[in-house]
This record gives C-alpha cells, sequence and structure tokens, in this order.
C-alpha cells in the first residue's frame, strides 16, 4: 500500500513537472512548499493599454489526499489570502472563490479544495500604460494545508506582463484551467427563491425554484458565514412541491438565541450536480418557514382531503382508548341521570365546542412554540418525564374521582341537574376539554404520522386537521345527543351507575401506569420512585379534598382535611417540578426498544461515514412509549430469520431512539418529513437515497427488503 | 378546579426543552477524565471555582503559535493565579496527532513551561464530544455555579501568524474578568479556529 502511494506520488510529481516545463512564462512565478505547488498565473499574455479587467490567480495544485480551504473553512481550517502589491492606479478584487466539495474528517467535515484549484482575482487595469513596457504582480498567499495533520504556508509570488494594444491574446496553456474555475464560480442570482428556518437547533433550508421544477439530488449548501450549520451534518434534499428543503443540525450561531435573533439571512453558495458537471448559485436565504407559493400550494392538493378524512377516522378511534372511554361514559351517565333532558342536542354540541377548541388551542400553541424556535413535534409531550408525569398526575386524579374519593365538577347534589342550565353547559364544556387532554398521551403511539403531515403544512392545515380530529373524537357523542331513539336506549338509572363509574377508575390507573412506565425509560430509578411517592401524595390529597366536599365549612376537621388537600397536591406537584436526572438507565427489560444486539445507536455522523464506505444500513427510529414500535420490533425486527439477513448481507442497523428529545434523530425525522416515530429507512448498498418502509413491519417485508428482492 | 388543572398541564407541557450541545447561560456538561497524573478527574470538584477548558494538541500549527510565543502560558498563569482552574484537554485518538501518554503529557507541560491545572487525556473523545469542541485551541469558560459563559476562539486571530497576537483581542481574558467580577460576558461565544481536533 504504501509503495503504491510512494508510486502515486512520484508518478503525479512527474505530470506537475512535465506541465510546468511547457507552461510559458506567462504562467509565471511558481513556489513550491511541502505539500502544494503555487503558481501566480494571468488569463492573458498582456495587460491592455487602453485599461480594463484581467484575470490573475493563484493556481494551488496539492499532494493526493491533502486539501486547502474555502472562505468559510467549516469546522476548522483556515482560507487562503491573497495580498497584491499592485502598481499605483490597479486594484484587486476579492478573490473570486469557486465554490468548495465538502471534506470529512472523522465525525467533523471543512469546506475546501483538493487536487487542484485556481483562485482567481480580478485586476482593474488603469488607461494610458505605455505599449511596449512591462508591469510586474506581487503577491503574498498565505494559506493551511490539511490531510490528517495541517501545515501553515506561505509564498511571495510575482508576474510580469507587457502592457499591449488592443485586446490582449489568452494564455492558451491556461484557458482550460480559467474557464473550469470560472464554471465552478457561483452564478448570482441564481434561479430560486431560498428561506430559511431555525426550529429547536435544527436548521431547514429551502429552495423554491423561480422557474419549472429543480433538479434536487445531491444538492449541496455551504453557507458563507462559519458556524451556522454543522458542516459535518449529512445534507439530503428531500422534494418540497417544486422546489427542496434541506434539514441540518444548528451551528453556534443559530443555537444562541441572541445571535438567531441577529441572523436574518444566510447566505452562500448552493451546488446542484449535472450531468455536465456541477451548477453552484450564490443564494441569499431570508429568515422565514416554508415560502409561500409553489411549495406550500403543492402539498395542499389530494392529501388535505385525505388527511382531514384520516383525522376523523382518527378522532373516532380515540373514544375507544383505556383513557378516553371512561371520560365518555360518565358523559353518558350523567345524561342518564338527566334523562328527561329537554334539549340533549345542546349538550352535544357544546361538548363538540370543548373539544374543538381544546384541540385548536393545542394547535395554536404548538404552532407558537414552533414560531419561538422550540422543537415540538407531535409526540413532544410524552418526551418531557415532567409533562409525562403531569398526565399520569391527571390520569390517576380522574381515576381517584371516578373511584369516588371526590367529585368532579361540582357537588353531588348538583350532578343530576338540568343540562340546559348554565351550570351544566359549562361543566359539559369542560368535559370536552378534558376528553382532550386524557387523549393527548393516546394520540401520540397511535397518531403520530397523521399529525407529522399536519405539521408540515401550513398554519391554516396544521390547525384544519386538529379541528378535524377533534370534530371525529366529538362525532359519536354529538350523533347521539341527537337522536332521541338513541338516548331512550340507555338504561334506566339506579344503582348500577355508581358500580360502572368505579368500574370506569380501573382503565385510567391503567393508562397512568403505562405513563409510569414510560417515565421509568426516561428518568433513573430514584426519579421514578419520586413519581411513584408524587402518585400516592396526590390520592391522599384527593382523599383529603373528598372529605372537605363532605364537610361542614365551620368544623375544626374541616381545617385539617384542607391543610392535608393543601399538603398532599402542593407535595405531589413539587416531586415533579424539581428537575429530573436526564442520565437514562441501560435499557435492559425486553420491552425496551433497543434490545437488539446486533443495533448499533444512531448517530449521523455514524450514517454518514457507513453511506460512504458504502455498506447497506437499516435505521429504526424508535421510542419506548410508541407503541407501534415496540410492535414492529417484536414481531418482524428481533426474529431469528431477520437476524440471520442482517449478518449475511452485512446490514448495519442503526437504532435512535427518541424515548428522550435528540436532535439529531428529529433532524432525520425532519429530512424524511416525519415528525414522529417509527421511521424506517433502508439505504441499499452504495446509495445514498434511503428507501422508507412502511410504519408496520412485516418479517417477510424486512427479508425482502434487506435481500434486495423488493 | 379543572380550569386551574388544565391551565397547570398546559404550563407543563410547554416546558418540554431539547437536552442538547452546550449553550451559553446552560449548565455546561458534565464530565470526568484521568489527568496526566494517572488521577480522576471531574468538573463536580471544580465547583464553587471558575474553570477554564482548552483543547490542544501540541502537533497543531495554531496551537504552536500560542505556546511558541509563550502566550497560552501566559494566559494560564495570569487567570490561574486569579483562581482559575484550568484544565487542557487532548483529545486526540491513540495514533493521531498530538495524542500522548501521561508521562508525555506532565513532560509537555514541563518543556513549555505550562500553568494548566491538570491536563486530561481523553483518548475515547468523550469529553471533546460533550462539549462538541472543533478545533485546537477551542475554549470554554465555565461559573462558579457550573454555568457555561463562553465558548469559542481564544482571541480574533485565526491565523498561525505569531506577530498577529500582538493586536489579539483575547475574547478569554475578557469573559474570565467579568465572570470574576460577576459581570455580563460581552462576548460569550465565537467561531473557534485551529486544527480540527483528531478524534479517533
Amino acid at each position: 500500500m504504501h509503495v503504491f502511494a510512494g508510486l502515486m506520488r512520484i508518478s503525479i510529481a512527474l505530470c506537475l513537472l512535465s506541465v510546468a516545463a511547457a507552461l510559458p512564462a506567462a504562467a509565471g512565478d511558481v513556489a513550491t512548499t511541502s505539500h502544494v505547488e503555487a503558481r501566480l498565473v494571468s488569463e492573458v499574455e498582456g495587460v491592455p493599454a487602453s485599461g480594463g479587467v484581467v484575470s490573475l490567480a493563484l493556481l494551488q495544485t496539492m499532494q493526493p489526499e491533502w486539501h486547502t480551504y474555502w472562505r468559510n473553512p467549516g469546522e476548522s481550517g483556515e482560507p487562503t489570502t491573497l495580498a497584491w502589491s499592485l502598481p499605483q492606479g490597479f486594484s484587486a478584487s476579492d478573490i473570486k472563490w469557486p465554490h468548495p466539495e465538502r471534506i470529512p474528517y472523522g465525525e467533523l467535515a471543512n469546506y475546501g479544495y483538493s487536487q487542484q484549484v485556481l483562485l482567481r482575482s480580478e485586476i482593474t487595469v488603469p488607461p494610458g500604460e505605455a505599449v511596449g513596457s512591462t508591469i510586474t504582480f506581487k503577491v503574498d498567499a498565505t494559506w493551511l494545508v490539511c490531510k490528517d495533520i495541517c501545515v501553515p504556508e506561505q509564498a511571495t509570488l510575482d508576474l510580469t506582463l507587457p502592457v499591449v494594444e488592443g485586446t490582449p491574446a489568452s494564455n492558451a496553456q491556461l484557458k482550460e484551467a480559467f474557464a473550469k474555475a470560472r464554471a465552478t464560480e457561483p452564478i448570482l442570482g441564481g434561479p430560486f427563491d431560498g428561506h430559511f428556518s431555525v426550529r429547536a437547533d435544527t436548521v431547514t433550508l429551502y429552495f423554491v425554484p423561480t422557474g419549472k421544477t429543480a433538479q434536487s439530488i445531491g444538492a449541496q449548501f455551504f453557507p458563507y458565514t462559519k458556524g451556522q450549520i454543522k458542516a459535518s451534518a449529512l445534507q439530503t434534499p428531500e422534494r418540497l412541491g417544486q422546489g427542496f428543503a434541506i434539514s441540518v443540525p444548528a451551528g453556534w450561531r443559530l443555537r444562541d438565541a441572541s445571535q438567531l435573533n441577529q441572523t436574518s439571512r444566510i447566505d452562500g453558495v448552493l451546488v446542484i450536480p449535472s450531468d455536465s458537471g456541477t451548477q453552484a448559485f450564490e443564494i441569499s436565504l431570508q429568515k422565514g418557514g416554508v415560502p409561500a407559493g409553489p411549495v406550500a400550494a403543492a402539498g395542499a392538493d389530494i392529501p388535505f382531503l385525505q388527511a382531514i378524512a384520516f383525522a376523523i377516522l382518527g378522532g373516532l378511534i380515540l373514544n375507544l382508548m383505556p383513557c378516553v372511554f371512561p371520560i365518555l361514559s360518565m358523559k353518558a351517565l350523567s345524561l342518564v341521570r338527566s334523562g328527561h333532558a329537554e334539549r340533549p342536542w345542546v349538550d352535544g354540541l357544546v361538548y363538540l365546542a370543548g373539544v374543538m377548541t381544546t384541540f385548536a388551542s393545542l394547535a395554536g400553541a404548538l404552532l407558537w412554540l414552533r414560531s419561538l424556535g422550540e422543537d415540538v413535534g407531535w409526540g413532544f409531550q410524552l418526551q418531557s418525564p415532567v409533562s409525562v408525569a403531569a398526565l399520569a398526575y391527571i390520569l390517576a386524579g380522574v381515576g381517584f374521582s371516578l373511584s369516588g374519593l371526590f367529585y368532579l365538577g361540582g357537588s353531588l347534589q348538583n350532578a343530576g341537574q338540568n343540562l340546559s342550565n348554565h351550570t351544566g353547559l359549562v361543566g359539559t364544556f369542560f368535559t370536552g376539554v378534558l376528553a382532550v387532554v386524557v387523549a393527548a398521551p393516546c394520540t401520540a403511539p397511535f397518531m403520530g404520522a397523521a399529525m407529522s403531515f399536519a405539521f408540515t403544512q401550513s398554519a391554516p392545515v396544521t390547525i384544519a386537521v386538529f379541528l378535524a380530529l377533534g370534530f371525529g373524537l366529538a362525532l359519536p357523542w354529538v350523533i347521539f345527543s341527537m337522536v332521541p331513539a338513541l338516548v331512550r336506549l340507555l338504561p334506566r338509572p339506579g344503582e348500577w351507575m355508581d358500580s360502572f363509574k368505579q368500574f370506569l377508575a380501573f382503565p385510567m390507573y391503567g393508562a397512568a401506569a403505562w405513563l409510569v412506565w414510560v417515565i421509568s425509560q426516561q428518568v433513573s430509578p430514584e426519579d421514578l420512585f419520586r413519581v411513584m411517592i408524587g402518585l400516592v401524595l396526590l390520592g391522599f390529597s384527593a382523599w383529603a379534598f373528598g372529605t372537605l366536599q363532605r364537610r361542614a365549612a365551620e368544623s375544626r376537621s374541616f381545617i385539617l382535611s384542607f391543610l392535608f388537600f393543601i399538603a398532599g397536591l402542593g407535595g405531589a406537584i413539587a416531586l415533579i417540578a424539581m428537575p429530573f436526572d436526564p442520565a437514562r438507565p441501560a435499557q435492559s427489560t425486553d420491552d425496551s426498544p433497543g434490545n437488539h444486539a446486533f443495533a448499533e445507536a444512531y448517530s449521523a455522523a455514524r450514517l454518514a461515514k457507513l453511506l460512504a464506505e458504502g455498506n447497506p444500513v437499516f435505521v429504526n427510529l424508535t421510542a419506548a412509549w410508541c407503541v407501534s414500535c415496540l410492535y414492529n420490533e417484536r414481531v418482524a425486527l428481533s426474529t431469528d430469520a431477520v437476524r440471520n439477513a442482517f449478518r449475511d448481507t452485512g446490514t448495519v442497523y442503526l437504532l435512535g431512539d427518541w424515548t428522550n428529545q435528540n436532535p439529531e434523530i428529529s433532524a432525520l425525522l425532519k429530512q424524511h418529513g416525519r415528525d414522529g416515530v417509527p421511521l424506517y429507512l433502508y439505504f441499499a448498498a452504495d446509495s445514498a437515497a434511503p428507501v422508507i418502509l412502511p410504519q408496520i413491519l412485516t418479517e417477510g417485508l424486512i427479508l425482502d427488503t434487506l435481500k434486495g428482492t423488493k | 378546579m379543572i380550569r386551574l388543572v388544565l391551565v397547570a398541564v398546559m404550563s407543563l407541557l410547554a416546558l418540554t426543552q431539547a437536552i442538547a450541545a452546550p449553550a451559553i447561560g446552560q449548565k455546561a456538561p458534565a464530565f470526568s477524565a484521568i489527568d496526566s497524573n494517572g488521577k480522576l478527574r471531574s468538573l463536580s470538584e471544580f465547583k464553587g471555582r471558575i474553570v477554564v477548558l482548552e483543547w490542544t494538541n501540541n502537533g497543531c500549527p495554531y496551537v504552536r503559535k500560542h505556546y511558541g510565543s509563550g502566550n497560552m502560558q501566559k494566559v494560564q498563569a495570569d487567570l490561574t493565579a486569579q483562581g482559575a482552574v484550568w484544565l487542557s484537554i487532548i483529545s486526540s485518538a491513540p495514533g493521531k496527532q498530538g495524542f500522548v501518554n501521561g508521562a508525555e503529557a506532565n513532560q509537555l507541560t514541563a518543556a513549555r513551561s505550562a500553568h494548566p491545572t491538570a491536563v486530561l487525556l481523553d483518548p475515547t473523545g468523550e469529553v471533546g464530544h460533550a462539549y462538541e469542541a472543533q478545533t485546537t485551541p477551542h475554549m470554554f469558560i465555565i461559573d462558579r455555579q457550573g454555568i457555561l459563559r463562553y465558548m469559542g476562539a481564544i482571541d480574533d486571530q485565526p491565523t498561525t501568524d505569531p506577530s498577529s497576537l500582538q493586536s489579539a483581542r483575547t475574547y478569554v481574558r475578557e469573559a474570565f474578568a467579568a465572570v470574576s467580577a460577576g459581570r455580563p460576558v460581552e462576548v460569550t461565544a465565537t467561531d473557534p479556529y485551529g486544527c480540527s481536533v483528531k478524534y479517533q
């Protein structure tokens, strides 16, 4: 290997020597440093006596594997500099930088040039130089050249050109090199409009063609300013309407709130590969979300109606969830109790209003948070142990009420009042609100994908989808309340109602237990214990509250109960308000995602490396609270046949656990238009474009995918 | 009652936040690593003192600019004299430029008369990754409460030219002085410059 590399080096050196020998004097001074041969060259063979602009350039030829840097060097490095010494009246432009290539080094990356680069500078020549005289151009050049190590180098070069009549002849030897350099310089005002948005440490760059559909495969964006995006992150353009979007982790400049506020645009170069080489465009991306126009419109064609239909269906299904069912049953019970209600449909509509209002506020709140840059996707409510614990409290609290510890929505005496009176309707409205709140934990595991769609759309579409979901959730009850025949079907009120109500507490406890299990995946055992003690205190507080409701206000035990209630509730809230230790315990239970001996943890850098090496890769993005993820892992991803197929095909299994927030995984989800898990990606060998697998997997599907028969 | 609970829930839901890369004003990532004398050191042991982290690699020309000119040693001496804990961290992987064992690290410290409180060896890059250290040098300042107050370059001269030091604005000195006096830091983050950290 070493001998081969040595031979390569010698042969390349010989080539360079022969080129050097062939170059005429106008090719100028050469400096050969330890890793670069640098030459000052001119595009033309003379300086026009009438004045004008001539191009001079530093031509760097690097040894194999060594590279120099672009104007933004990426995560390390330093750009080449040219300091000109010119005669009176002459001036030099900044370097006309050809677009760079992304040069990975380990898990970091630089923007620069390998092999050879021509750094052109436009020299303005004043008129009136005497024909026949000569002009000497001098430049002090510095550069950093790196392979695995870095060496700063510098050279002082000069070039003398004659002053000529008319247009100087072009330098035949260098014509091609200059033409190539010019072709790789970015074109100003390219056929794109650009926007960018930053959502919790992920920058999304939107490119919208001003003309027809644009080629997006392999497009790469290079910002002029260091630290705006993470240079080492793999850029995968995603088609979006007529244009495309690239999502990458933010650099420190866009992670810092004050810096982010000051950044109104990202300027840089978009490089698009084409059959005839590459095309580069200089683009100024303006701050703002998905641009209005082609992109937003294109997303809202047929999928919109489909999404609305799915959302209504999803809402209907929510009624059967263990956490929502009891609420609905309570509703039914109240109707039984007031069986003679005159206008039950008013009640139905108020309930609908409560549900819809809550969904609309939720969507509004999420959109608002996102506009502030928070990374909230659907399912977010299960990513923070604090919010999971709060949801567990609510479910347990509703359970305690159903068990009879205390009464929700006023005293026992009021419960049977006419529904059409004021208090009754307010209560009904809040039953709708409560139904949505308790449904929230259930929507994430089952409805992540629908919600994801909603959030890739414009704000009105997002809200429409949420409203449709609410409509679906409220629909059964609305229909029920509007059809008197159905109301008459209800059994007569009686003793059974109390027993049934108490029975309904158990699905609530079950849902709370599930949430506690989710927390157990997120926090240390000590913190888990804290949550469970919190639940006990909550129960204590509920009991004290119940005794309050039953006692006369003036008795001494009233005060005691009141103190118990406050102490219990305060203690319970304090226990989950304390910060949780983010350290996650090792995943050991069978149901944990990631219980696959052959899986590696996902990281963007690891994926990039594997793809660069041409390996086939399977990516599973999952979370402990995602029921369909766990199901897929059980039935399709951990069978012996699948295990063997992974081994036989040499496919690397990368597993990203999104149980807790993870910006790298959020970024990958966003790249593929998702806002939640599961997401399964398969990259065939030597392919950078993944196949997205369905959300419900089968063993056969995985085997076919891995073996390439599909 | 229900209304109160709902308000509480909504505000709790809004509290969700990403735990991510080091950020100014946030808790600095905790770490522990073996120092050049084989002792396990961790950030938590320096609570109550201002901690300066310096990523270094003695083969890197940018590091050489600062050590060859005596600049880095001077900053180290001045800041540690004012009570700073100075941790030089080497995240070069075995076989990569800048990788040293404990004895070599101590020799290096002696040879260049450096004044770090400790030199931490991070051949797996664990500490480097926690801070997303990109370059050598790459500097971080953590206040007495463990909050990250500065990250980025040592100064505003991203070059290997030693003469640049004369006109340099040393961000690390400024930030340390501000943190030490309890004032807000003016420039809290800058682009780090130098060689890539030689991770494995």
